[in-house]
């Protein structure tokens, strides 16, 4: 174990310091190895009386030790501020994390794009972001973040790991701690096709101070962040905000105006950020390429059935459908003239094409391409 | 032998009671021995009082006994022939044949309705003895054929008739062929929900069970009440089975082939809904008996009445066990639910924000696929209609029920010719075997069905609904052969969706 | 005799006679049994009739058939039990009350309330 490892673990422990302490500290010239031999130098950096007592004990039980081995036994690696595999985006940024548990692989590349959004997210967005995510990691196959919580964070990796990508989930708990329950799956597959990432010491428990400390974290990782939807007061209007302090490329899916949900993210489109209106134009200023080039000449037929073509009235149920968001049954069989049985008939046959899906009670809208 | 009898309930069945009077000297007083309940015991008081005021005075110690002594007897149904017994020990009367009595007595004479009649009418057929009953009760006892039965007004007139004074009148029998169907709401009276409507037809065509799911105002109840206007008129056999059951809880005659309607609080016991308690009265779930039973606010519902809920819906008939017997009662029902799509009841709704946590929602959902839930082939989501859809809408006249009904009635004749041979009348009660094995495809449809399955994970058990559902809707069209358009529509009513 | 008792004399006579009137057949009068006394038996047609006679004078504040009470009720089954088995009675028998009120100007009224009993109490 290296000096600077233990005593970068030490001092993460204590879940208030953050890079520029380390700077701070190294400016004074002092050898890491002092954290630990002679603590009470920390006091006169200005740590506080409780903290030094914590970081006593933890020197007294030789936590830092354990805490490797413990990381080493589950695979756990652990990624200090002074490691050349720290995320080098990371690394310029003031309030970077010391210390960086990683279960998984950290992708290679930097690029990285980041999408947050509200846990309540409606279907539309749960399904614009799913599909994001996933042409993102078909086309360009750069690795998407995002916070792993329910909703559109949720949609964000599990799109990514459909398309085949990478995907990291920067963590509220420790590494080891799979919160929400829910997600138990989500972050197996994360783990295996990605990383999950989170500064916080292992068998760290889901507190609520966690995850505004843990937004910075995405924001200071990506190079692009997109909010997908968002409402005024939310981590990812937070977390939009700490990426445009940090000169991020900020873009944001447009929502419906007078909706509490997508206020947010429309806010931030006002502010300046970009507006996502096309997932292809998107894909292609990513990859640089011409967007005809990237997608072929036809546009996304979702799956193949075999043998079986769109006949008239599916293809103008489908047209319909994308010539305006949610609609009614109602809406579909007055302007399409047809009964409602015929367009639950096309619904049904789009739905197993996995072209249009059920937005709301008793609404439809096409797949977003 | 007595010749008086009177009857008791035992589930929706009548039995004889005969009634004996004994009266020898003493101070006056009466007993009614015979496992009498608390109501039986009370008609010596109107006995009394009603003979009074004929002018017939009781005197003397009275004994009155109820025979089969091991058969509980309970209301007020045996207060007539009691008091006809006791005239007739008195010397009022005399009786020459045995004959069947049934009513309550007011403390004036006069004599009230009671529960029962239609039971007490079949027994009475069946022993081929004539029947007095009180002219509350002869719209319903009109409706049994081949019973003698006559209309009481009062003690006096029933007294005078069977002293040969004055003769009642007999009931004439009803022609059921003369009652219709009315559709109250009517479905052209609701504004758009073509997908709804849709929905309930098939339901009703194939008797398949159905969860509404919707926001808070967007017309479930109205949809599930429309129900049964869409559904076929009770046959002659099927009106006197509801009959029964209205009959055997003192519910009046609805002059109508109507099929019931019975809507249950999330609220209600478990012996209200399935039937029970001391007295064994059926519960909703028989009300609803050959109708429509609904179950709003689906979700709130306790686990353990939706597990009991089971049995009936699927065995469409519930077994009843008590200290005081086990009684059968008839079930067959179809079964329309509505739940809100979330704890708030605004998730996916285009206005009103959603105020639940994802947590909440989750917890929410999983409560849809509890017991029973699997009994249920279609699931329809309700959108609620802003302002703005509804008054697009106007002008739009939709189809009446009538004109459903006709379509649905249609299918059900070409689903009983198809699976009488094994003893089934429609394609919901088919069991999952059968409907692969019979369910006769276009050949195009299995290579739809194997690329849809794998698309959309359907589970088993999730491709034979989907089957059953498909093979309504090609009844409805009058299709041999189930087609791919079917198949495609009946993939609209799944559970997931939304809610995946 | 005291003032009350001579008032339950009077009252009795008066009871009598306005049965006999009644073509009732007086049998006893001011009967004394083991379980209590019967103020009047008489026949009623074929029914045999336990009398009890209460008088009141008007401004107390019961009326005179409100004071047989429960218990006295009771008494009144046994003791008229006890009579018909002592003389073999074997037809119906009831317990009449007969109330006379006595007004300011000293003229009665005479109410007669048939079977008191009404079947609540049974041997």
């Amino acid at each position: 174990m290296k000096a600077h490892q233990k005593a970068l673990l030490l001092l993460n422990s204590l879940e208030c310091l953050d890079a520029r302490f380390w700077h701070f500290f190294r400016t004074r010239d002092l050898e890491p190895s002092q954290v630990w031999e002679d603590p009470s130098i920390l006091g006169s950096l200005g740590i506080s009386d409780n903290a030094m007592s914590h970081l006593r004990d933890a020197i007294q039980c030789d936590w830092a030790e354990r805490e490797i081995d413990r990381s080493l036994s589950s695979g756990i690696t652990i990624v200090t501020i002074e490691d050349d595999d720290y995320p080098s985006p990371l690394k310029k940024v003031p309030y970077a994390p010391l210390v960086m548990y990683v279960k998984g692989q950290l992708p290679g590349s930097c690029d990285l794009i980041g999408i947050v959004g509200t846990r309540r997210c409606s279907e539309y967005a749960r399904r614009a972001t799913m599909d994001l995510a996933r042409t993102i990691a078909e086309k360009t196959g750069i690795s998407v973040v995002s916070g792993g919580a329910l909703g559109v964070d949720t949609a964000a990796h599990r799109g990514a790991l459909e398309g085949g990508g990478k995907t990291i989930a920067v963590l509220g708990t420790g590494v080891d701690v799979p919160y929400p329950g829910k997600n138990l799956g989500l972050f197996r597959d994360i783990a295996e096709k990605g990383a999950l990432v989170s500064e916080y010491p292992l068998e760290t428990r889901p507190r609520p101070w966690n995850f505004p400390r843990r937004n910075r974290i995405i924001a200071g990782l990506v190079g692009r962040l997109i909010v997908s939807e968002a409402p005024l007061k939310s981590g990812a209007v937070i977390t939009a905000r700490y990426s445009l302090d940090l000169g991020r490329e900020i873009w944001a899916i447009p929502g419906r105006i007078g909706e509490s949900l997508c206020e947010g993210s429309n806010r931030l489109i006002f502010d300046g950020a970009i507006p996502l209106i096309s997932l292809s134009e998107f894909v292609s200023i990513l990859a640089g390429k011409d967007q005809l080039e990237l997608f072929g000449s036809s546009s996304f037929e979702g799956t193949d059935l075999p043998g079986m073509e769109l006949d008239e009235k599916e293809q103008e149920v489908l047209e319909l459908l994308r010539l305006s968001g949610e609609r009614t049954v109602d809406n579909i069989s007055l302007e399409g003239k047809m009964s409602a049985a015929e367009v639950l008939t096309s619904l049904g046959n789009l739905t197993a094409r996995g072209l249009v899906y059920p937005s709301g009670p008793g609404r439809w809208a096409s797949r977003v391409i | 032998m007595s010749l008086v009898g009177g009857i008791t309930l035992k589930g929706i069945n009548a039995y004889k009671v005969e009634v004996e009077v004994e009266v020898t000297g003493g101070l006056f007083s009466i007993s009614i021995v015979g496992l009498p309940d608390a109501a039986v015991k009370e008609a010596k008081e109107r006995v009394r009082a009603s003979l009074r005021s004929l002018g017939i005075r009781v005197r003397g110690r009275v004994a009155v006994n109820l025979a089969p002594a091991d058969v509980p007897k309970e209301g007020a149904l045996l207060d007539l022939p009691i008091a006809v017994g006791l005239a007739e020990k008195l010397g009022s009367l005399l009786l020459r044949e045995e004959a069947l009595f049934l009513g309550e007595l007011a403390l004036d004479g006069r004599v009230r309705g009671v529960r029962g009649a239609v039971p007490a009418a079949l027994l009475a057929r069946e022993l081929k003895v004539p029947l007095f009953v009180s002219s509350e009760n002869v719209p319903e006892v009109a409706l049994v054929e081949g019973v003698e039965a006559y209309a009481v007004n009062d003690l006096q007139e029933l007294i005078a008739h069977l002293r040969g004074e004055g003769v009642l009148n007999r009931v004439t029998r009803m022609d059921p062929s003369e009652l219709e169907v009315t559709a109250e709401p009517d479905f052209s009276d609701i504004k758009g929900q073509g997908a709804a409507k849709r929905a309930l037809e098939i339901a009703a065509a194939g008797h398949h069970n159905v969860l509404l799911i919707g926001s808070p105002g967007s017309g479930k109840t109205m949809l599930a009440r429309a129900l049964r206007g869409v559904l076929p008129p009770l046959s002659d056999e099927e009106l006197t089975e509801v009959m029964l059951v209205r009959s055997t809880v003192g519910l009046s005659f609805e002059n109508s082939r109507n099929r019931p309607f019975r809507s249950v609080h999330h609220t209600s016991s478990a012996v209200a809904v399935c039937g029970g308690g001391t007295s064994l009265r059926p519960g909703e779930i028989t009300l609803a008996h050959r109708g429509v039973l609904f179950l709003d606010e689906f979700t709130e519902f306790r686990r353990d009445l939706l597990e009991s809920l089971r049995q009936p819906v699927e065995d469409g008939n519930i077994v009843v066990s008590r200290s005081t017997g086990s009684v059968s009662y008839p079930s067959r029902v179809l079964l329309v639910a509505a739940c809100n799509p979330c704890p708030c009841g605004w998730k996916g709704d285009p206005l009103e924000p959603c105020r639940c946590s994802p947590t909440e929602v989750e917890r929410y959902q999983k409560k849809m696929s509890g017991p029973i839930l699997d009994r249920i082939d279609l699931y329809v989501s309700v959108p609620r209609l802003s302002s703005r859809e509804l008054l697009g809408l106007e002008g739009q006249q939709g189809e009446k029920s009538s004109q459903i009904r006709k379509r649905v009635c249609n299918a059900r004749k070409i689903q009983q010719e198809r699976w009488s041979p094994w003893g089934y009348s429609c394609n919901a009660e088919l069991p999952e075997k059968l409907l692969r094995k019979e369910i006769s495809l276009k050949s195009d449809v299995r290579t739809f069905l194997q690329g849809i399955a794998s698309s959309l994970r359907l589970s088993g058990r999730g491709l034979s609904r989907v089957m059953r559902v498909a093979r309504t809707i090609a009844d409805l069209e009058g299709c041999d052969n189930v087609a791919v358009p079917h198949v495609s529509e009946a993939l609209a009513y799944r559970e997931t969706g939304f809610l995946s | 005799m005291t003032e009350h008792l001579e008032l339950g004399n009077w009252g009795e006579r008066i009871a009598a006679n306005f049965l006999s009137e009644k073509k009732w057949k007086i049998l006893e009068k001011n009967l004394r049994l083991k379980r209590g006394e019967i103020d009047i038996v008489a026949m009623d047609g074929k029914e045999l009739v336990v009398v009890e006679v209460r008088t009141r004078t008007l401004g107390r504040i019961l009326p005179p058939e409100a004071t047989v009470g429960p218990q006295k009720l009771r008494k009144l089954v046994r003791s008229g039990e006890e009579y018909v088995m002592k003389n073999n009675w074997q037809g119906p028998w009831r317990i009449d009350l007969v109330a006379i009120t006595i007004n300011n100007d000293n003229s009665w009224d005479i109410e007669h309330i048939t079977d008191i009993s009404v079947g609540e109490f049974r041997s």
